[in-house]
């Protein structure tokens, strides 16, 4: 399969558009990119991980910023892009603490927002010619 | 499921999947490292369990 060698730089504007891309679906920059294995595995792999802790009964954390810990978990949620909004839109993601999966669910939905945030910043690398 | 073994290696698989394919560029180094992470994981999660199976707490 073909990889793509390092890029030569692109400017900043399109790098910023791709990051955007990228944050908005999972594996999109890399699409952007050329780097198609790479795009589809992240495509395919971070929204499942994000269903599956929506279907772990996990919960969507509100932004309280009186609760620190509440709003980093937001913000770590919210880094998977669009999957976050239309889990929102159709009324997942309340969660329930007495599930004996809430836990796992809520490791799910945090992990799979923050690893499409590494996913961003590795396409931001290719998009400025580093990698 | 409610098996907490089966949510961890379902776990260990995401982040294992996805970080393998983010650090390599060839496919089987890929596998190689995807293979290393998950037993990795999955491996100290239960050695980890075992060690915190006595605490009373």
């Amino acid at each position: 399969m073909h990889i793509a060698a390092a890029d030569e730089a692109r400017p900043l504007r399109t790098t910023y558009l791709i990051c955007a891309a990228a944050w908005a679906l999972p594996g999109a920059g890399h699409l952007w990119l050329g780097r198609s294995q790479k795009g589809l595995v992240f495509l395919m792999t971070l929204p499942l991980m994000f269903a599956c802790g929506l279907w772990l009964e996990g919960r969507l954390f509100p932004f309280e910023l009186t609760q620190p810990l509440v709003a980093l978990a937001a913000f770590a949620d919210i880094g998977i892009g669009v999957p976050y909004f239309v889990a929102k839109a159709m009324s997942q993601g309340a969660g329930r603490a007495i599930a004996p999966t809430f836990e796992y669910g809520n490791a799910f939905l945090i992990v799979a927002g923050l690893l499409n945030i590494l996913v961003v910043l590795d396409a931001f690398d290719v998009a400025q010619g580093r990698k | 499921m409610t098996s907490h073994l089966g949510a961890m290696v379902v776990f260990a698989l995401f982040v294992s999947v996805v970080f393998a394919t983010l650090m390599r560029d060839e496919p089987r180094e890929q596998l190689r490292l995807g293979l290393r992470l998950f037993g990795g994981l999955v491996g100290g999660g239960i050695v980890a369990g075992w060690l915190l199976y006595p605490l009373p707490f």
